[in-house]
């Protein structure tokens, strides 16, 4: 009927006719459950929705960099017909938030610190109107001196930014001054102690721009008041909860009276941590109307955030046999004018410098500044890309001039399952030299690597980068409740930003209790629902998430075993699930109950409905400050630590400078696949990300003003640009305390690909880029020096 | 204020009487105007293609496009692919290889693979990349879309 | 905003007579998504797409004439688009991506007039003649003179493009194009027109234009001149392409710096007259 027969149901409680195991869905490419709707424009986004009444929002962004606000006048926009409300920092309650350091309006207040920054929103009942009415409101400034670079920043005498800083509420407990967001140490070993024991020792300067995660679709919110008087706000972002508690927290409301809800989001790859929802809640509530805001491109690049800017000074160094033995680091990031997640970025950054590696003797110092730009925060990768870029690049510096093959000399050094991280965490499961070696023994690798010129004569080349990231941080949950004909109902609050959760997620649910993904009930992320969770970050889907549903569905089982040994009067421990959704006696095949009948029994006759639930924080490791000091460092660590490896081939033309990657390969070791498909496809993405911001991609501010703030001017790749041939490894070594023994994977797949290809690029002719993105331009700079 | 005129719009095989400004864009008239959302708006520039319809049974631009310009055209947008709620051979072949992620893209992906197959039947790795240049996606590095053509060519054989 | 469509060239150049803020729109790739970004605001739109005149490419007694509304997928197909006029072709098939070309006219596009765009270089190389009509008659403007700054040309008020005129190409003579951009279908960091001729190996006629090095399509009778005779490993070819980057004037933009066009220049030019000794071959 749909032409979509895989997802043509079967009743729940019937045998399959062929289904050998109670958990067959795992593992499996089952189809997407969102796949039909989005391939046939039935899925909805936010501005897809339209309400009763419905008014429209417009922003009207800073023309400065820096300046006071000394008046506002907007007569003239309220006096545009068709104007419902106009509302500046005056109109709202005096309220910053931020989820590290609480220091963001959400309207400048006072001040305003970025070109861009929303000053004043006005509603209006169409968008024509309302972005009239925007340019109509007249505002004095004074303009003040504004600072653009982080190190400048933080240098003496440099404009101050937050003149309130010492008074903002902190969720850290790092030093801080002036410009100075957050300052951290983490040192192993004795340093300085140990650069005249190294034989070789490689030592430079990285930069890596500030980018945007150009999800294809743009922030925006619709809210309304409900007949209670509460807020319902549907939003793209990736964390409802997180979102809930910005609106009620800047509104000043109690969250029992905001509630938020995510239609389908189009990407969000972490810069969706709340965007304009309290602003358009504010405009419902100013007007009792339903008002719906979405940003145009240019807006969102221009108001939303980057991917942190950073500067890696990095020193690495190996004895003559190829051992590591040392690495210093000194990072420093470029916050923005808002602090935003710029602290956890920081602690990730820190946490991870070192790489993957077993290095005895490693000092990582790092800063996050204010400065005068768009706000910077979560990006895929979270601060591990940048050190990483630095680090592998120092890697195949440190082969050349050991002689050592940057492949083997990785193996070399590789962390093993049982190592330590930095700050003395215990890594259960770690297979990153597999991971290399999957790839060195790939024969496409094997044969691109003796490739030495393309077809058309230009050289060639290969690089590798190891990957690590941290997965599953902080709190999730998960009910899971038997409806009166045997399917299930899953909430957890998790949002699919286009990741396959809800699939893999029904997957893990279905495939505990022996049914197929057709009879899971993935319930649209909503505040007002049971369950709890911190948001679509570090790949939390398949470490966090996934144990609360694992967990809740096995309460679940626990209680249809419960009621199923009244009905058969057998005790529990001699009955079983069955495939397709039935409890039995083992041994006694005739003897068995469909789980509609259980729990029909439980609702009419018995002991009440059936819903299983489970909470999960992760399993925090502290600090061992014996073996490492620390400071201003925090992070408990999640954590579980995931492994890979990157490599590409590429191709460099000589006289232009541009590279073009011919060929790629991702390792991961991924614990375990729940599904195949799914998690190529976030391979291929990641990688192909990963290509767009190692080559093209940059924010470019002339004084605090944005020059590409468009997709024409701002390059992100096209299918021409990637590769056909994107070879997905996925290595299965089951975490044994894991829910089917899966790890986080798909955020890291972004990490290793810039280095892989400033590798390449070396490794084909011999340039070192450190600057990212390797242009063609700088390519030909390097050439030239080189 | 903009004048307005009556144009008839042919989309997904309806007629459509509507009276737009001479500025709104197709994009606005199918989105705002008909609530034809499956139409997306990604960069309102002409560069991301997420609005993409095929118009004269080419695809365009429908943010490119001024809507009085299309009187008397035929227009088929995402939901005109499957018009009984059963999906075209390309649309099961999208969801049959997962190609869709976010899905934001997907309308105009879909719509760009149908046009290119009704050209060439097999079309090779070069001429698919060629064809999907101009649609940006962000998810899934266009691997999964290639192959869901492929697969579509083959069973449109 | 009103909206004309006239169905002959004469009702056009009646409208654009009378509302000197009216803006034509052919393909409106460019126009609309400057509409929509507010950067213009015409008081009148008259739409082209009516007016038969304006289509199509024609075969004249001494050479081609494209109509002001031909879309670029046409004009990269047309195959009598040879020799020194090939260069023309090659541009088209190098604009944006196939839904750009099927809707961009190459009239909307040299009016628009953006020194980084394919068309105007290609156009000053194969050294085409624009032709251009309003109420008051027709006049031809040589293309590098059409060009004048940054999305400025010579259009005065109530005038339009309606075709462009190409010369019939000498038998023998041949093109060349080349353009760098940062990914496929992004306007030119810089691109390189070559039109010419060769005997042997030898050069006997060239014109070559670059676009994105300055305010419109970079020519240099000098550059030409020292080409003419050349050989491709001829340093009068490196002399020419020093003749070609001390006529540029480029930016530094979001592209590439201006250097880094310069040496483009150099080391483009060597590699497109290479390019065309080899189709003449």
């Amino acid at each position: 009927m749909t032409g979509y027969d895989n997802l043509t149901p079967r009743m729940p409680g019937e045998a399959p006719e062929q289904e050998p195991r109670i958990d067959a869905v795992i593992g499996q490419s089952v189809l997407k459950i969102d796949g039909p709707a989005k391939v046939s424009g039935a899925a909805v986004y936010t501005d897809d929705l339209k309400r009763p009444r419905m008014l429209h929002g417009a922003l009207l962004g800073s023309p400065y960099p820096h300046a006071r606000i000394l008046g506002y006048n907007t007569s003239a926009a309220r006096a545009l017909p068709g104007v419902k409300a106009v509302l500046t920092a005056e109109d709202l309650p005096v309220q910053n938030i931020g989820a590290a350091v609480c220091d963001e309006p959400i309207l400048a207040r006072g001040k305003t610190r970025y070109v861009g920054e929303p000053i004043a929103a006005v509603a209006a009942v169409s968008v024509a109107i309302a972005r009239a009415a925007v340019q109509l409101i007249e505002i004095e400034y004074e303009e003040l001196p504004a600072v653009f670079d982080a190190e400048e920043a933080m240098a003496l005498g440099a404009p101050i930014i937050h003149e309130d800083a010492g008074s903002y509420a902190r969720a850290t407990e790092a030093p801080f001054a002036d410009n100075m967001v957050a300052h951290m140490e983490l040192e192993t070993g004795d340093v300085d102690k140990v650069w005249a024991e190294c034989d070789h020792i490689i030592e430079g300067e990285y930069a890596i721009p500030a980018i945007h995660a150009q999800y294809m679709e743009t922030c925006g919110a619709l809210a309304e008041l409900d007949n209670s008087g509460k807020l319902i706000v549907w939003c793209s972002t990736q964390s409802i909860f997180l979102t809930q508690l910005s609106i009620a927290s800047a509104l000043q409301i109690p969250m029992s009276k905001v509630r938020c809800i995510t239609p389908a989001v189009g990407g969000g790859f972490g810069a969706k941590f709340g965007s304009v929802e309290p602003i358009t809640a504010a405009l419902t509530l100013a007007t009792r109307r339903p008002v719906k805001l979405v940003l145009s491109r240019d807006e969102d690049m221009s108001m939303m955030r980057t991917r942190h800017a950073a500067k890696i000074r990095m020193k690495t160094g190996a004895r003559a046999d190829g051992t590591l033995l040392c690495r210093d680091i000194d990072i420093i990031l470029n916050g923005g004018a808002y602090a935003d997640l710029s602290p956890l970025v920081l602690e990730c950054s820190i946490l991870l410098a070192h790489g993957p590696y077993r290095i005895p003797n490693v000092r990582t110092v790092g800063r996050v500044a204010y400065t005068n730009r768009l706000r910077a925060g979560a990006f895929r990768g979270f601060g591990v890309m940048q050190p990483t870029f630095a680090g592998e690049s120092q890697l195949d510096e440190l082969a050349a001039k050991l002689q050592i093959d940057p492949i083997d000399f990785r193996i070399r050094n590789a962390m093993q399952s049982g190592d330590y991280n930095m700050g003395s965490h215990h890594i259960p499961s770690c297979h990153l030299a597999e991971c290399l070696e999957s790839i060195q023994s790939h024969p496409d690798f094997i044969a691109a690597s003796a490739e030495r010129v393309g077809p058309t004569g230009r050289k060639r080349g290969v690089g590798i980068s190891s990957v690590t990231q941290q997965s599953g941080l902080f709190s999730s949950s998960a009910a899971v409740r038997v409806a009166e004909d045997g399917t299930l109902v899953l909430n957890t609050g998790y949002i699919d930003i286009g990741t396959g959760s809800d699939t893999s997620l029904a997957q893990i649910c279905a495939g505990t209790l022996g049914l197929g993904v057709e009879h899971v009930n993935v319930v649209a992320p909503d505040t007002d629902g049971v369950a709890y969770d911190f948001g679509t970050a570090s790949d939390r889907a398949s470490r966090g998430v996934s144990e609360s549903v694992y967990r809740a569905s096995l309460a679940v089982k626990q209680k249809l075993f419960e009621f199923a040994s009244v009905m058969l009067q057998c005790p529990p421990d001699r009955l079983e699930l069955r495939p397709g959704g039935r409890v039995g006696i083992i041994e006694a095949p005739e003897a068995e109950l469909p789980f509609s009948a259980i729990v029909q029994w439980g609702l009419y006759a018995g002991n009440g409905p059936i819903i299983g639930t489970h909470a999960y924080y992760m399993q925090e490791q502290k600090i061992n400050h014996v073996q490492t000091r620390s400071v201003g460092f925090r992070m408990g660590g999640g954590v579980w630590y995931g492994y890979g490896a990157t490599a590409v081939q590429v191709e460099v033309n000589e006289d232009t400078g541009q590279v073009e990657v011919i060929a790629a390969w991702h390792a991961h070791d991924v614990g375990r696949v729940i599904n195949p498909d799914g998690a190529r496809g976030q391979v291929y993405g990641g990688v192909a990300q990963g290509i767009s911001g190692a080559l093209y991609e940059e924010l470019v501010w002339d004084n605090g003003h944005l020059t590409n703030p468009s997709l024409m001017d701002y390059k992100i790749v096209g299918a021409p640009e990637v590769p056909h041939r994107i070879h997905a490894i996925l290595l299965e070594n089951r975490l044994p305390d894991s829910p089917y023994g899966a790890k986080g994977f798909a955020e890291p797949t972004i990490i290793g690909v810039a280095p892989a290809i400033a590798n390449a690029v070396a490794n084909a002719v011999g340039a070192r880029v450190r600057t990212l993105p390797i242009t063609a331009e700088r390519v030909l700079n390097t050439l030239s020096v080189s | 204020m903009a004048e307005r005129q009556s144009i008839e719009l042919h989309i997904n095989e309806e007629t459509h009487v509507v009276s737009p400004d001479t500025g709104n864009t197709l994009l606005q008239v199918l989105r705002s105007t008909l609530s034809l959302t499956g139409t997306k708006r990604g960069c309102n520039q002409g560069v991301c293609g997420a609005c993409t319809v095929l118009r004269n049974g080419v695809p365009a631009r429908s943010c490119l496009t001024l809507a009085v310009e299309c009187d008397d055209e035929e227009i088929t947008t995402i939901e005109g692919l499957a018009p009984n709620g059963k999906a075209s051979i390309v649309q099961q072949a999208f969801v049959k290889v997962g190609a869709p992620q976010c899905g934001f893209c997907m309308p105009g992906m879909v719509l760009v693979a149908t046009a290119l197959l009704r050209e060439h039947s097999n079309p090779d790795q070069a001429e698919i990349r060629e064809a999907l240049s101009g649609n940006l996606c962000r998810c899934t590095g266009y691997v999964k879309i290639a192959e869901a053509i492929e697969l579509a060519a083959e069973q449109l054989v | 905003m009103q909206y004309y469509r006239p169905s002959t060239l004469e009702q056009a150049l009646a409208l654009l007579a009378e509302d000197p803020d009216a803006r034509c729109i052919a393909g409106g790739a460019t126009l609309v998504a400057m509409m929509n970004a507010d950067l213009v605001q015409p008081s009148a739109l008259v739409s082209l797409k009516g007016i038969s005149e304006l289509q199509g490419i024609r075969a004249t007694s001494d050479g081609l004439t494209i109509g002001a509304m031909t879309r670029h997928e046409v004009v990269s197909k047309e195959v009598r688009l040879t020799g020194r006029l090939e260069v023309v072709r090659m541009a088209a098939g190098n604009i944006g991506h196939p839904p750009i070309r099927s809707v961009g006219t190459i009239g909307g596009s040299i009016s628009h007039a953006d020194p980084a765009a394919d068309y105007p270089t290609a156009l000053v190389a194969a050294e085409a003649q624009i032709e251009i009509m309003s109420q008051n008659g027709r006049r031809l403007v040589p293309v590098h003179e059409f060009f004048i700054s940054y999305y400025t040309t010579a259009l005065e008020p109530g005038e339009m493009v309606t075709a462009i005129h190409l010369a019939a190409p000498p038998s023998g003579s041949v093109s060349a194009y080349c353009k760098v951009g940062r990914t496929e279908g992004d306007f030119a960091t810089v691109s390189v027109a070559f039109s010419g001729a060769f005997v042997d190996g030898q050069c006997t006629a060239a014109s070559v234009a670059i676009g994105g090095c300055g305010e419109a399509p970079i020519r240099s009778p000098e550059a030409n001149a020292l080409l003419i005779g050349a050989f491709v490993d001829s340093d009068c070819v490196a002399q020419a392409a020093e003749a070609l980057v001390n006529a540029c004037d480029p930016l530094d933009d979001v592209r590439g710096s201006a250097d880094y066009r310069r040496l483009l220049v150099r080391r483009l030019l060597p590699r497109v007259f290479s390019q065309a000794s080899q189709n003449a071959a």
